[in-house]
């Protein structure tokens, strides 16, 4: 057999010179993303790293955000108030992943500084804006949590480390706030969207207000300055001539069109805004209108004031509260901005023929549980009711509530006011809506709200102003935490409706509503949870909530007290 | 069989003694010897002579066969050999004649006058002297040492299968072939041997020595499948061939064989093999309120929706008079919409009839000396079953073959490969994944399909169905898959040669979707006339699919491989040697670019450059990896008795860090041919061959997911919020990434008995295994949750699993001529970890040393609490924190703390908790049985599985799963005051406690399925000779269409997961044509 032996060698020499190892085509690195060595280098990186917190700013967008609270009674209970809540295994709040934004903010302030721009400090107050407000949320769920101020790896200690004093970590997101003020632009200066100075300011003012009277209330000691600090970021607010109320002079319509905004930019009370733009990113909370399976509490409608500033026990109206069209009238302008009655014009715009009204409130319906139907922040243009259309923009600050927590912290932290102090916040919103003026010697309110301890008459009045003005914003329930106030849950009209006489049944099934499931109390009071007698109770362990077995058994942290 | 060709030519000539027959019947064809007895029963001269005939039958080397079948059909006279071989039997000039043996071809032949005749039967392929396609290179069966099955083309030809896997499932032990879903284009996935690793993992499986997509191919292209179980025959694979190799070898043409044209055709029918039966309106909202008042009465979930004694009252008249009036009223609390009253079975109505599947296949064979061919055409056609959604899957595979001897010493060879896909379904929305695709479980039984007036029901609320397929957009792609390999096989000298290969492939895909918006009306106006559709009120934009947008999406994979071994093989004496050493390199590069548009010009007109879009949304993304590795292989036989092999193989990755890049992974296997040694002759007459083997080797695992995973990459995304008027790009940490992690290791220690008896009538093969798979690459150890992120992989995990198989296969023939065939097979293995360092509390929500793959961890149940009193006994607060009433599931207190919960959920304290099943599927079998007399064929082949547990979920199983959902009719048995024996508990949203993994629900899963059922017809040869046609067969048949089980009604023992589109029973008839 004849062969050309070249071609042998040739191939074997082939197998051979392949060396057993070949680095260069065996790297293989990825092309579509970047890796940290070469990243923090330009101010556009600080940048961009600093873009993904936006998404994380508390909205209020969705004013059912109260169904943790005596305001609100939803149809599946909460969990928490009505003593359901389990110690979870896992997860509960304290899982990695419900911790990765202090690390990813904790990464960046131990990196920007590397980057060559002259606004490197700016990015970093944005950042511990951010971490301040995540810290914040934690002391807020859990109290005491581990103090972290850097990017951990497997090997660090800190990750053993126990549970810091609650104080001293509100007092390092007191400092990053401050950190923030000093450091961001002054509004108008910032870019499109981003944070600023007065962003920081009404942070401070909320979170100021809540860890001084918290303190206070929980006798935690050094209250003092947490209030001073929220005083002050709301003076500057109030002083720097920037901010307004929104007001038309319409007292009956400003207050629910505040709510309705589709765009914010250039509102006096706006200090920093949600945007919701058609085809790029929207919401969908009108059209939750008549599926949201909640309704305002019977507790939180007696709040409202007559128009002579008293409320119920002491008014000089008739209080007839037998019919929803009567129960309306006289009260404070904001009882029919925020509650459907009647007259409300739930739904109109192109496609609807007719406009259509609330008429008796759709009880007995997915709509709402207590015939209260809040209509706060809920638009009623069909446009606006399809889901995930909306583009109506969500505050994340108002004036508004900076006025709340001025008048408040103010207060506690001198156990009085000034009709001044009064004139310049709590008025100012009484005077949008038509009502009178607050002064500082109000009579006491025989029939008030059980905060489990006595308060001053204008104390409770100007918690009843926060209450009416911010329902649904998401605060209550942090307010009863930092009140101390869990008594309030055990108000048995916290998880009643409305009233619903044998007449109105009888009007209801004549104008072809089956009301027959709506159960009612010996009052006629509409009963949410049949499973309740009378009332829920409160325990003082809800005050924080549990951390999850796992944890403790890795860290070997301690329970919560009560848990 | 070695015989040349011209010896084979020879046989057809006369000899001195008598005329010699052959049945190498296309031989005779060819050379057109017209003193050639043709084959299959050509009569020459009609003569109704009565004579006798005398023959012997001989083996192809001249030895007498002995007990041979001589039968003469038209007469059906038969005679059977004697000491010598020889037969006489009464024939008539014209009448065929047809000799049978087990272990040889048969022999047919038309009768001519003649008085002796002499009949040489070839034999039928020995099962040992079987060559079996092994890694680079072949062996014969008879001396492999490692684990090696295979299976012919036999257990693929005229079924209704759609994918390769379809057709290996069971036809192989330990080769466990998940089936998909009966989505028209679904695929299959393959494990070899059980539980593989934490990480996964699943064998690596090559099409003609290339890694191609076995869901690509044309399951009627592949001649045979070899599956290399143990580590010794995969190690010439290295770091991807860890859990075990399927080779698929397709057909190919062969020399000196005349031109074959085949064509086959295959319809078939489909229907799902179980289809949950929902409740009926009236029952639902039944249901549904009960469960509601059982929330509100113990503080559990309740529902959103009310209902209220005016619905039912109406539902009850509409079932009494199935109007369309009577499906809606108008909301008294919103004059703009229905209340649905109606009464709407919604899987009959999506799900009507059967679907449809057609397959085309046609092939051309054939080679002269130096060239041999195989081309082949295939066309599948799938249409879904929802009939209204017009789902169609085609799938096109083209293939060319071709090889030549260019010289004495060089024969090259070239192979292309086209595998096209089409499928066309309806568009995706927000809302639902892919309609029509998926068996949707919250289809409420209240909605009509239409309102009175004729417009689509739904009102933005519920989702119907039928108005997204009519209104909404399609979801299309193709992809093409071209594969090109060229390669040589080069003779320089005596005993060697060189084989060497380069194949590369394009893969592109494509993706084109589009949604429309649509709007939806609500009611008529009261005083309308409600069947107008121009009358009733217009809500807006159906709300889940606006904006419409269209999306293009493009992949492109360049994949290339080279091979290249050399092997030298000889004989001295009785010492036989085998070496081969080679070389392969691989790459493969995935890029894909994607676009979606909004703001369309005009909707129906889906084309992402018709847009008004001021910010599309772009994505791309570039992806590779390599791989080299350089292995040998040495074989050493000593007198055919005893039998050795040795590999080894050293592989280099790109997804590790330079220095952990490398592994070497040798392995050795040896076998004794016990049958062979002189002491074991008396067991001859029982046994024709029996081997002993054994096994050990080591593999690496090079399989991570990922293509860089020891590269820390930053995240990025788009935010929601709007900065100015635009979301922006952001950009965040990466997580923790150690870069010292590297290669997994597998080792398999494996040993095997195969045996032939009863004079090769059957054969059977045993292996018994261990695996061990250590160093997993696991998350580091469970850490503080403050870390924010996971801890870094690392290889810190072992498992072992353990599984035997055995294989059996009888083959044998009547005297009558009917000749049957059984195969059966069965495997089992189980896994458990035995390092596990990550989990020092115990955990039960994690591994742990011991742990079994697969055990179910759940609560004692028995029966349901009779009182309220006896269910508010025990403190069950920590699985539900409601108040359990009468009707809840009852719990027991195993360990009598007073409580029922799980303790720290660990091992040392589980509370109530124990282990109660396993839901890893055991003693896996397979039965094939077949038979042919006349011209009838008949094949069934049952899979089972013998032993499973599994705790179902969902709401076909529990009902209300949530208030959305909708129950079956098998969830009606449930508790109330009235049916206080019912089988499930009382009604609740989620369940309360009652859903918790737990005794008296575990479904015994175990399953005994017909998956094939065929009877065939061939054509008598008589017709076809006059028809020229080599072969017709008709045949019916059937996939799927009895199952035996003892499991909950509502699901098939195969898919659990019932929102999957349901795997189905098909019916069919086929043509198989050969020219």
């Amino acid at each position: 057999m004849k062969f050309h032996k070249l071609t042998i060698y040739v191939a074997l020499a082939t197998l051979c010179l392949q060396g057993c190892k070949n680095d260069g085509f065996l790297d293989r690195f990825p092309q579509d993303q970047f890796s940290e060595p070469t990243y923090f280098q330009s101010e556009n990186d600080l940048k961009l790293y600093a873009n993904k917190f936006y998404d994380n700013l508390p909205l209020a967008a969705n004013f059912d955000a109260d169904n943790n609270s005596d305001n609100m009674v939803p149809r599946s209970q909460d969990a928490l108030l009505s003593g359901t809540f389990a110690i979870p295994s896992t997860g509960g709040g304290w899982a990695a992943a419900d911790w990765l934004l202090i690390r990813q903010c904790n990464y960046f302030l131990e990196r920007y500084q590397r980057a060559q721009t002259a606004n490197a400090e700016m990015y970093a107050a944005e950042v511990r804006f951010f971490r301040g407000l995540f810290y914040w949320q934690k002391v807020a769920r859990f109290g005491d949590v581990p103090l972290v101020l850097r990017d951990l790896d497997d090997s660090s200690e800190e990750l053993f480390g126990s549970r810091m004093d609650r104080n001293v970590v509100m007092d390092q997101v007191l400092e990053d706030l401050q950190f923030a003020v000093n450091n961001l632009p002054e509004n108008g200066t910032e870019q499109a969207g981003r944070l600023h100075k007065d962003a920081a300011r009404a942070l401070l003012s909320r979170i100021g207000l809540w860890e001084g009277t918290y303190r206070k209330y929980h006798a935690l000691g050094n209250e003092q300055e947490p209030l001073q600090l929220s005083l002050s970021a709301s003076e500057q607010l109030m002083q720097s001539g920037r901010y307004s109320l929104y007001s038309t002079g319409k007292p009956n319509e400003d207050y629910y069109n505040l709510f309705i905004q589709q765009d914010l930019n250039g509102n006096p009370e706006n200090i920093l805004h949600r945007s919701y733009v058609l085809g790029v990113s929207t919401q969908g909370y009108t059209r939750t209108a008549t599926e949201n399976n909640t309704g305002v509490s019977k507790a939180f409608v007696e709040q409202y004031l007559f128009k002579d500033g008293n409320p119920v026990a002491t008014t000089t109206y008739t209080y007839d509260d037998s019919r929803p069209d009567l129960e309306l009238l006289n009260r404070d302008a904001r009882y029919i901005q925020t509650i459907a009655t009647p007259d409300f014009v739930w739904r109109k715009g192109e496609g609807v023929p007719e406009p259509l009204k609330t008429g008796l409130p759709a009880i007995g319906t997915s709509r709402t549980t207590t015939g209260y139907w809040l209509i706060k922040g809920r638009s009623s243009d069909l446009a606006q009711f399809n889901a995930s259309q909306s583009d109506i923009d969500a505050f994340i600050f108002r004036f508004g509530e900076v006025l709340l927590n001025y008048a408040e912290a103010k207060y506690e932290l001198q156990g009085d006011l000034s009709q001044q102090d009064l004139d310049i916040s709590v008025n100012l919103l009484r005077a949008r809506v038509g009502m009178v003026s607050l002064t500082v010697n109000v009579a006491a309110d025989s029939n008030g709200l059980d905060y489990g301890y006595q308060i001053s008459a204008l104390l409770r009045e100007i918690r009843r102003e926060r209450q009416v003005e911010l329902i649904g914003e998401g605060l209550r329930f942090l307010d009863i935490l930092r009140w101390k106030a869990g008594k309030l849950i055990e108000n048995p009209k916290t998880i009643k409706g409305m009233k619903l006489t044998a007449a109105l049944r009888n009007e209801y099934q004549q104008n072809g509503n089956d009301v027959s499931s709506v159960i009612t109390d010996a009052q006629n009071y509409i009963v949410i949870y049949s499973n309740i007698a009378n009332a829920r109770s409160w325990d003082n362990k809800y005050y924080h909530y549990p951390i999850p077995v796992d944890q403790i058994n890795l860290a070997g942290y301690s329970q919560n007290l009560g848990w | 069989m070695k015989q040349t060709y011209k010896q084979k030519k020879l046989l057809f000539r006369k000899n001195l003694w008598s005329k010699t027959l052959s049945v190498s019947l296309l031989s005779s064809f060819l050379l057109g010897d017209p003193q050639t007895i043709l084959a299959n029963g050509t009569t020459i001269h009609e003569q109704n002579v009565q004579q006798t005939l005398a023959g012997q039958v001989v083996d192809t080397e001249g030895n007498p066969l002995v007990g041979a079948t001589v039968r003469v059909l038209d007469s059906d006279a038969t005679a059977a050999t004697d000491g010598e071989g020889r037969f006489q039997i009464a024939v008539s000039v014209g009448s065929i004649l047809e000799v049978r043996m087990v272990g040889f071809k048969q022999f047919t032949s038309s009768i001519r006058s003649q008085e002796t005749i002499k009949v040489v039967l070839e034999p039928e392929n020995n099962s040992l002297d079987e060559v079996v396609v092994v890694g680079y290179g072949t062996n014969r069966k008879a001396n492999l040492t490692g684990a090696v099955s295979s299976v012919s083309s036999e257990a693929l030809e005229g079924r209704s299968i759609t994918n390769l896997g379809q057709g290996l499932q069971g036809a192989v032990p330990n080769l466990n072939v998940t089936t998909g879903d009966g989505r028209p284009g679904s695929t299959s996935s393959f494990n070899i041997r059980g539980y593989n690793s934490l990480n996964g993992g699943s064998p690596l499986v090559l099409v003609d020595g290339v890694q191609i997509d076995p869901n690509q191919i044309n399951p009627d292209d592949v001649a045979s499948v070899t599956v290399l179980k143990d580590a010794a025959s995969a190690a010439i694979y290295g770091g991807r061939a860890a859990y075990g190799v399927i080779l698929i070898t397709t057909k190919s043409g062969k020399y000196e064989s005349p031109t074959r044209v085949s064509y086959s055709l295959n319809q078939s029918f489909a229907r799902p093999t179980v289809l949950p039966d929902l409740v009926n309106s009236l029952d639902y909202v039944t249901m549904y309120r009960e469960a509601d008042r059982n929330g509100r009465l113990s503080g559990g979930a309740t529902g959103s929706d009310v209902f209220t004694d005016l619905d039912i009252e109406k539902i009850k008249n509409y079932l009494a008079n199935p109007i369309p009036e009577n499906a809606v009223y108008i909301d008294p609390n919103d004059p703009s919409r229905y209340r649905y009253v109606g009464n709407t079975n919604w899987m009959k109505e999506m799900f009507p009839g059967w679907q449809p599947m057609s397959q085309h296949d046609l092939s051309l064979s054939g080679g002269s000396e130096k060239i041999s061919y195989y081309s082949s055409l295939g066309a599948l056609t799938q249409k879904g079953l929802f009939e209204a959604a017009d789902q169609k899957f085609n799938r096109y595979n083209g293939n060319l073959g071709i090889n030549v001897k260019a010289t004495e010493w060089l024969e090259l060879s070239g192979k292309m490969r086209f595998n096209r896909k089409e499928d066309d379904r309806p568009g995706t929305t927000s809302r639902y994944d892919i309609l029509g695709d998926r068996v949707s479980d919250d289809v409420r039984p209240i909605m009509p399909i239409r309102h009175p007036d004729g417009n689509y029901s739904g009102q933005g609320s519920f989702t119907n169905p039928f108005a997204l397929i009519e209104n909404n957009g399609r979801n299309r792609f193709k992809s093409d898959d071209i594969w090109l390999t060229g390669g040589f096989t080069l003779k320089p000298l005596k005993n060697f040669q060189i084989v060497g290969d380069l194949t590369w492939n394009s893969y592109h895909y494509n993706r084109k979707s589009n949604t429309k918006s649509f709007y939806e009306y609500g009611a008529v106006p009261a005083g309308g006339d409600i069947a107008d559709p121009t009358q009733a009120a217009l809500l807006g934009l159906y709300p889940h699919n606006n904006p419409a947008f269209v999306q293009e999406q493009n992949m492109h994979d360049i994949y290339s491989a080279i091979n290249l071994y050399a092997q030298y093989e000889n004989t001295f004496g009785k010492h036989y040697l085998k070496v081969m050493g080679g070389y392969n390199q691989e790459y493969k590069k995935n890029e894909s670019f994607n676009l979606q548009v909004k703001n369309l010009l005009n909707q129906d007109y889906p084309f992402v450059n018709l847009n008004n879009d001021e910010k599309p949304l772009v994505g791309s993304t570039i992806g590779d990896w390599a791989l080299i590795g350089q292995f040998f292989r040495v074989n050493y036989t000593f007198d055919n008795k005893y039998l050795i092999e040795v590999n080894g193989r050293y592989d280099g990755s790109s997804r590790f860090a330079a220095d952990n890049r490398y592994v070497f992974s040798p392995s050795v296997s040896a076998g004794w041919r016990l049958s062979d040694e002189s002491f074991m002759n008396f067991a001859k007459p029982l046994f024709n061959d029996i081997k002993l083997r054994g096994s050990y080797g080591q593999l690496p695992n090079q399989m991570l997911g990922t293509n860089y995973p020891y590269i820390a990459t930053m995240p990025y995304g788009t935010t929601q919020y709007i900065f100015g008027d635009a979301q922006q790009t952001y950009i965040t940490a990466p997580g923790l990434v150690s870069s010292s992690f590297s290669w997994e290791k597998v080792s398999t220690s494996n040993f095997g008995l195969d045996f032939t008896m009863f004079n090769n009538r059957l054969t059977g093969a045993f292996d018994i295994y261990r695996r061990d798979t250590k160093g997993m690459i696991v998350r580091g150890v469970a850490l503080p949750a403050i870390l924010g992120t996971g801890a870094p992989n690392r290889n810190a995990a072992d498992l072992k699993t353990n599984g035997w198989e055995v294989e059996l296969s009888w083959r044998d023939q009547l005297e009558s001529g009917f000749r049957y065939f059984a195969n059966f097979n069965m495997s089992d293995n189980r896994a458990e970890i035995t390092r596990y360092d990550l989990n020092p509390t115990g955990s039960l929500g994690d591994y742990y040393v011991g742990r079994k793959i697969g055990e179910i961890w759940g609560y004692t149940s028995n029966g349901l609490y009779a009182t309220d009193e006896e269910a508010a006994q025990l403190d069950k607060s920590r699985i539900w924190g409601g108040q359990w009433l009468a009707g809840d599931v009852r719990f027991a207190d195993l360990n009598n703390d007073g409580a029922v919960n799980n303790g720290l959920n660990t091992l040392n304290d589980s509370g109530d908790l124990r282990v109660i099943g396993n839901d890893q599927p055991r003693y896996n079998y397979g039965l094939r049985l077949g038979g042919e007399y006349k011209n009838f064929d008949l094949t069934v082949f049952l899979q089972g599985v013998g032993k499973r547990d599994v705790m179902l979920g969902g709401t076909y199983f529990w009902g209300f799963t949530s208030e959305w959902s909708v129950p079956t009719t098998a969830s009606l048995d449930y508790w109330t005051e009235e049916n206080p024996n019912a089988y499930f508990p009382r009604q609740r949203f989620g369940g309360g406690g009652n859903f918790q993994t737990q005794t008296q629900y575990l479904q015994d899963a175990s399953y005994l399925r017909i998956k094939q059922l065929t009877l065939g017809y061939t054509l008598p040869s008589a017709i076809l000779q006059k028809a020229k046609l080599s072969k017709v067969r008709f045949y019916l048949t059937s996939e799927n269409p009895f199952v035996w089980t003892k499991m909950f009604e509502s699901y098939d023992p195969e898919k659990m997961d019932r929102m999957a589109y349901p795997i189905q029973k098909t019916f069919a008839f086929g043509l198989q044509l050969n020219l």
